[in-house]
C-alpha cells in the first residue's frame, strides 16, 4: 500500500512539473511569437494554435498535485464546527464524490481524446496538427486526479492527513 | 422555483456544504441536472466543451499573470516600494499607513490577485508599522481593504475570467476599472487621514525626516514597478498589445526586475513556477466546472424561466442591484469571490442586462462587491492572509477591516447611481 501512495505521489509530481513545464513554454513562445513579429516582420503560423494547447495543458496537468498540496478550494464551513470523527466521516464522503466526479471527467476526456484519435481529426489550423496528441494529454491530467484521489482514500481511511498544506490563495 | 432548478441549488448547498471541492461540485451538479432531465450524452458534452471553452487564446493572459505575481512576489519588488513611498508620505495625517494603501495600489496594477496584493505588500509594511508605533488595527484594516484593489485595479484575474464567462471585452473590463480603483484608493486614504486626524494618538507623533539624497534613492526604488505598470498597462492601452501579450510582457518584465534585484535564483524561479501552477490548477478546475453548469442551465432555459420570475416581481433596475449586491455579500462570507462570480453568473448576468445594465458596468460592479468577501468573515483570503502575516484572530482583524467593507459598499452604492464612473473611460476610448 505504501509503494502505491510513492508512486501516485511520484506520478503527481511528475504531472505537476510537467504542467510548470507547459506554462513556462507558454510564456517562451508568446515572448518568441511577439519578438519575431516586431523585430522581424516573421509570423510563426503555428503560435496561436500551440499556445491554446500549452493553456488548457498548465490549467490541468497540475490538478492531482494541486490536490496533494491541499490546492483547490473547498467550503470548510461546515467541518469545522463538526468533532474530530464527524469531521473524519465527512471528509471521507468529500474524497468520495471528488473521486467519482473525477473519474467521470477522465473518462469524458479519455472518450474524446479517443475518438479524435481513431479517427485521426486534424487541427483546422495550417500546422494540421493530429487533435488526439494534445487532448489525451489533456486527459492525462485528469486521469492524474482520480490516482491523487484514491490515494486521498486511502490516507484518510489509515487516519493519516488527507493533504500536505492548506488551500492555495487566489 | 421550477424542478431543475430546486435540484441544482439543493445539490450545491449539500455537496458544498459537505465540503465537495467547488470545480468539482459545479461539474457534478451540471452532469446531475442535465442527465436528469436531458436525454444526452453529458460526458461527450463536457469534454467538447472543456477542449473548446479553454484552449481561447485571450485566456493565455490568466496563467501568465499569475505567473507574473508570483515571481514579483518572490523578489524584492514589496522592500522596495515601502522604502520607496515612505519619504514621500510620511507629513500625511496617517503617515506611513498610506503606505499600504498606495503600495497596494501600485501593486494591484501589476499583479491580478488580491490576496497575492495583500500578503506582497503586508510582508513589509505590517513589522515596519508596528516596530514604528502604528496602531495595528488601522495597520491590518487597511491593508486588507486596499489588497481588495488587487482584483479591481487590472490587470485583474476575475475580470479575464467574467469576460470569458460573459463574453465581454477583457480590455474594456481592465480600462473600466481604473478609475473606480483609483477612487477607491482614495477613499481609503481618505479614511486613514481622517482617523489619524481625530486620534493621533494612533500614528507616532513624527517620523524621522528625510535629506533630498534619501529622496532621489526613493524615487530610484520605486523605478521597477513605475516601469513594469508602464510596459503592461501601457501595451494594453495603447491598443499595441492584447490581454495575452501584454502578460507575457509583464513576465518578462518581471524576470528582468527580479534578475536586477539579484533574486533570479533557481529556487525562486521553481517555487514561483510551482505556486502558479497550483493556483491555476484551482482556477481551472472551478472554470471547467462553472462553464459547464452554465451550459447545463442553457439547455434547462434556466436563465430565461429566472429571469421571468424575477421581473415578475416588478423591481426597478435600482432595487434589484442592491438585492444583488445583499445576496453576494452573504454568498460571499462563505465563499470566495471567483467562485461566488462563476456559480452565479449564468443566472444574473441575463438578468441584468434585462434590466438595461451594461455588461461591463456590471462585471466592475460586481467585482467591487465580491471583493467584500475577501474581507468577511469566516471565509476572506485577505483575512486569512493577515491573519498568517500577524499571528493576531481571525475575529480582531475581521473588526479592523470592518470600516473598510462599509467604505466598498458605499463606493458600490455610489457607482450603481452614478454608472458614468465605470463607463466613462471605456466608452472614451472606442
Amino acid at each position: 500500500m505504501k509503494t502505491y501512495l510513492n508512486l501516485v505521489d511520484g506520478l503527481c509530481d511528475a504531472a505537476g512539473w510537467l504542467a510548470a513545464a507547459m506554462m513556462a513554454l507558454l510564456f517562451v513562445l508568446g515572448l518568441v511569437e511577439m519578438a519575431l513579429r516586431s523585430l522581424a516582420d516573421i509570423s510563426l503560423s503555428f503560435a496561436v494554435e500551440y499556445s491554446g494547447y500549452l493553456l488548457i495543458l498548465s490549467l490541468f496537468l497540475g490538478s492531482g498535485w494541486t490536490l496533494r498540496q491541499g490546492g483547490h478550494i473547498r467550503v470548510s464551513l461546515l467541518s469545522e464546527r463538526l468533532g474530530p470523527n464527524a469531521r473524519h466521516g465527512l471528509d471521507i464522503m468529500a474524497t468520495l464524490v471528488g473521486l467519482a466526479v473525477a473519474v467521470f471527467i477522465s473518462f469524458a476526456l479519455l472518450r474524446f481524446g479517443w475518438g479524435t484519435w481513431t479517427r485521426g481529426t486534424l487541427s483546422y489550423f495550417s500546422s494540421a496538427t493530429p487533435l488526439g496528441y494534445p487532448q489525451l494529454l489533456l486527459a492525462l491530467g485528469p486521469t492524474i486526479l482520480v490516482l491523487a484521489f484514491s490515494a486521498r482514500l486511502i490516507r484518510l481511511l489509515r487516519r493519516e492527513p488527507g493533504d500536505l498544506g492548506q488551500s492555495a490563495i487566489e | 422555483m421550477t424542478a431543475p432548478l430546486s435540484l441544482i441549488v439543493t445539490l450545491l448547498v449539500v455537496f458544498l456544504g459537505a465540503g465537495v471541492w467547488i470545480g468539482l461540485t459545479l461539474v457534478a451538479v451540471g452532469a446531475i441536472t442535465l442527465s436528469t432531465f436531458r436525454d444526452m450524452p453529458v460526458g461527450d458534452l463536457l469534454a467538447f466543451d472543456m477542449w473548446n471553452s479553454l484552449t481561447a487564446n485571450e485566456l493565455v493572459s490568466l496563467p501568465m499573470f499569475i505567473l507574473m505575481g508570483e515571481i514579483l512576489f518572490h523578489s524584492r519588488l514589496s522592500e522596495a516600494v515601502f522604502s520607496g513611498l515612505a519619504p514621500w508620505i510620511r507629513r500625511i495625517p496617517g503617515r506611513l499607513l498610506h503606505a499600504n494603501v498606495i503600495g497596494c495600489t501600485l501593486f494591484a496594477a501589476v499583479s491580478g490577485s488580491s490576496a497575492a496584493t495583500t500578503a506582497t505588500i503586508g510582508r513589509m509594511t505590517l513589522s515596519e508599522l508596528k516596530r514604528r508605533g502604528y496602531n495595528l488595527d488601522l495597520a491590518m484594516g487597511s491593508l486588507c481593504g486596499a489588497g481588495t484593489l488587487g482584483f479591481l485595479i487590472p490587470p485583474s484575474i476575475i475580470m479575464i475570467v467574467y469576460g470569458v464567462l460573459a463574453q465581454v471585452s477583457i480590455i474594456d473590463l481592465f480600462i473600466a476599472g481604473v478609475i473606480p480603483g483609483a477612487l477607491l484608493a482614495l477613499a481609503f486614504m481618505a479614511y486613514v487621514a481622517v482617523r489619524a486626524g481625530l486620534s493621533p494618538h494612533l500614528v507616532p507623533a513624527q517620523e524621522q525626516s528625510t535629506t533630498w539624497a534619501e529622496k532621489r534613492q526613493a524615487l530610484l526604488d520605486l523605478g521597477p514597478i513605475v516601469l513594469l505598470i508602464a510596459l503592461v498597462i501601457g501595451s494594453m492601452y495603447t491598443g499595441i498589445a492584447g490581454p495575452s501579450e501584454a502578460a507575457v510582457v509583464g513576465v518578462f518584465g518581471a524576470l528582468i526586475v527580479a534578475a536586477a534585484q539579484r533574486c533570479l535564483t533557481w529556487a525562486n524561479l521553481k517555487a514561483s513556477l510551482m505556486s502558479a501552477v497550483k493556483t491555476c490548477s484551482m482556477i481551472g478546475l472551478i472554470v471547467a466546472g462553472a462553464l459547464f453548469l452554465s451550459k447545463a442551465a442553457a439547455f434547462l432555459q434556466l436563465p430565461e424561466k429566472i429571469a421571468g420570475e424575477i421581473g415578475a416581481l416588478n423591481l426597478g433596475p435600482f432595487a434589484l442591484i442592491l438585492l444583488l449586491m445583499a445576496v453576494y455579500i452573504v454568498l460571499g462570507c462563505i465563499i470566495d469571490g471567483l467562485s461566488c462570480i462563476v456559480m452565479t453568473l449564468p443566472i444574473v448576468l441575463p438578468l441584468v442586462v434585462q434590466a438595461g445594465f451594461d455588461p461591463v458596468w456590471f462585471g466592475v460592479f460586481l467585482v467591487i462587491v465580491v471583493e467584500m468577501s475577501q474581507v468577511t468573515p469566516p471565509v476572506g483570503f485577505n483575512l486569512f492572509v493577515v491573519q498568517g502575516l500577524t499571528g493576531e484572530s481571525m475575529s480582531r482583524v475581521a473588526a479592523a477591516s470592518f470600516p473598510f467593507f462599509l467604505i466598498m459598499i458605499g463606493f458600490a452604492v455610489l457607482i450603481a447611481l452614478v454608472p458614468e464612473i465605470v463607463l466613462y473611460l471605456p466608452r472614451s476610448m472606442n
